[in-house]
């Protein structure tokens, strides 16, 4: 049978048959019961000095740069804020269940799009032949990705809370703003199942749906590293993602590879490191078709508004482009939603603007 | 069209008749299609229907502002209908992927025939949810995956297989 038709057969059976039930509620007698709210016992962040090796190395990296910044405080005191990466344990696993789960959703969805032949299409009306055309649908998957944790420090928020769920020992809620100034708060509540080798087991809450997710540490060659798995739910074992962290000459890098219907869909490198006190995020993107795309990605405040700047460079075997590509959340009055608005500039072209997808709308 | 329920909450907190015949017209089409596909039965589905508007009514002030009304309101009605079963099946515990097999087939006397065979009876529960909430009420699927309590990647993989199926429908309307 026809889509359509299968459709047009639904919605009529669906609009012939529904009844009117209204004339039989009696308002004046239903009792409207009281929400009598539960207040959230908030336990301030604890650091646990307990830590791996891999965490106590960014924790030492974190110190030396701390202790840096209050010397160059007291010589010449400065507004410019220290900014680092991923201090502790738990921001490491927040990180890499919430970013995965971010990714596995974004990725189904481009799957889904992919299966009905819709694409998102790249939404320019360019005819030169650029190189970054072809990447601009995985940076955007990574850029929903990563908006949430690279705004402005001061409304990132970690909070170890006491777990409200009795299969878990351990809650983390992250809170932060994202471009548009909207508070987004996240969720995971986890286990450590032996803490001689490290070994997690959790959920990880994004938009109130549960993506479990288990980690592991490895040590191969004197190099540890944790590799999370975080799956679409506990019954589809298909589709999922694997996140490894690693602490590499002074980069936290995670590496992502998301598998649909249990095959790879895609691969792709996050490295986290500070420079100037501003922290800079690398990504690497190869895609099946060989090229790799290099981008450098660090979020600013213009004018009171943020956007997302970065430098990218892209080889396909054959050919090498590089350029950078500003990046700002517009409202779209036809989609009623705020878009992503890709400006991009590559060498010895003129620019190009994009309109993209932000949280899948 | 996403509606905006927001300032209609207030009103049905103070049980203002208008304001909640605006909610029930503009929702009932989506309760009724998560309900049936469920109880599979019309006569049922009105009476977990006004079961589902009184919860609604009765819980308002526990819904969350921040949160899509709709969304809630499709929650409850799910749960309504699951709970209707769990008691007319004695406490035998339903799973969503299989409590086709454990709900009894009902004469439909409805015109459209062809529905109540291939939707009611060849789809699973999550199947006949997803489909008759994505295709007759236009509900994303991320909303369906936060009504229906699962990951998007479940509720995609379903519809992907339901619509594979459509397909294979047609020599069955042929033939018959």
């Amino acid at each position: 049978m026809n889509k359509n038709k299968f459709k047009n057969l639904c919605k009529d059976y669906i609009i012939d048959n529904t009844p009117d039930i209204s004339s039989r509620i009696d308002l004046n007698n239903i009792n409207i019961i009281e929400n009598k709210e539960k207040a959230i016992v908030k336990k301030p962040i604890k650091l646990k000095f307990s830590l791996p090796l891999i965490f106590k190395f960014s924790l030492a990296i974190l110190l030396v740069i701390s202790a840096s910044l209050l010397i160059y405080t007291l010589v010449k005191p400065s507004t410019t804020n220290l900014e680092v990466g991923f201090e502790t344990s738990e921001q490491v696993y927040t990180f890499s269940t919430l970013s995965a789960a971010k990714m596995l959703d974004i990725n189904m969805d481009l799957y889904e799009l992919n299966l009905s032949g819709k694409g998102s299409g790249n939404g320019n009306n360019n005819d030169d032949n650029i190189l970054i055309d072809a990447g601009l649908d995985d940076l955007n998957s990574h850029i929903n990705v990563l908006e949430d944790f690279m705004g402005d420090k001061s409304t990132i928020n970690y909070e170890n809370l006491i777990s409200d769920r009795l299969e878990y020992s351990y809650k983390i809620v992250f809170s932060a703003n994202d471009m548009i100034n909207a508070e987004k708060l996240y969720t995971i509540y986890y286990n450590i199942i032996n803490e001689e080798v490290l070994e997690l087991s959790g959920i990880a809450i994004l938009n109130d749906i549960e993506y479990p997710f288990n980690g592991k540490q490895e040590n191969i060659l004197e190099e540890q590293k944790i590799t999370f798995t975080i799956y679409s739910s506990p019954l589809d074992i298909d589709n999922y993602v694997t996140v490894t962290y690693k602490v590499e000459n002074e980069e936290q890098k995670f590496a992502y590879k998301v598998y649909v219907a249990s095959e790879l869909y895609t691969s792709s490198e996050i490295s986290l490191h500070t420079e100037n006190n501003k922290l800079i995020t690398k990504l690497k993107i190869q895609n099946s078709e060989g090229s790799t795309y290099d981008y450098t990605i660090k979020s600013e405040t213009v004018n009171e508004k943020s956007c997302i700047k970065i430098s990218y460079s892209i080889n396909n075997g054959a050919d090498n482009e590089i350029g950078n590509i500003e990046i700002e959340a517009e409202y779209d009055e036809v989609y009623c939603n705020y878009r992503y608005k890709y400006t991009v500039r590559t060498n010895g072209h003129n620019s190009y603007e994009y309109n993209k997808e932000r949280n899948g709308q | 069209m996403k509606i905006d329920f927001g300032c209609y909450i207030e009103l049905l907190v103070q049980k203002n008749r208008e304001a909640f015949q605006y909610v029930y017209q503009e929702t009932k089409q989506s309760v009724f299609a998560i309900i049936i596909a469920v109880v599979k039965d019309k006569s049922l589905a009105e009476d977990v229907m006004q079961d589902t508007y009184i919860k609604m009514l009765s819980y308002i002030n526990y819904y969350d502002k921040n949160k899509n009304f709709k969304n809630w309101l499709l929650t409850i009605a799910k749960n309504c209908a699951i709970d209707y079963y769990r008691k007319r099946q004695h406490y035998v515990v339903i799973d969503t992927e299989e409590q086709e097999y454990l709900l009894p087939a009902t004469e439909d006397n409805n015109d459209n025939k062809l529905f109540a065979k291939q939707i009611l009876e060849k789809f699973s529960v999550s199947e006949r949810q997803i489909l008759l909430l994505h295709l007759t009420e236009g509900m994303k699927f991320k909303d369906i995956a936060s009504v229906l309590n699962m990951p998007l990647g479940t509720v995609l993989t379903n519809y992907n297989r339901a619509i594979k199926r459509v397909k294979n429908l047609k020599e069955v309307s042929i033939n018959e």
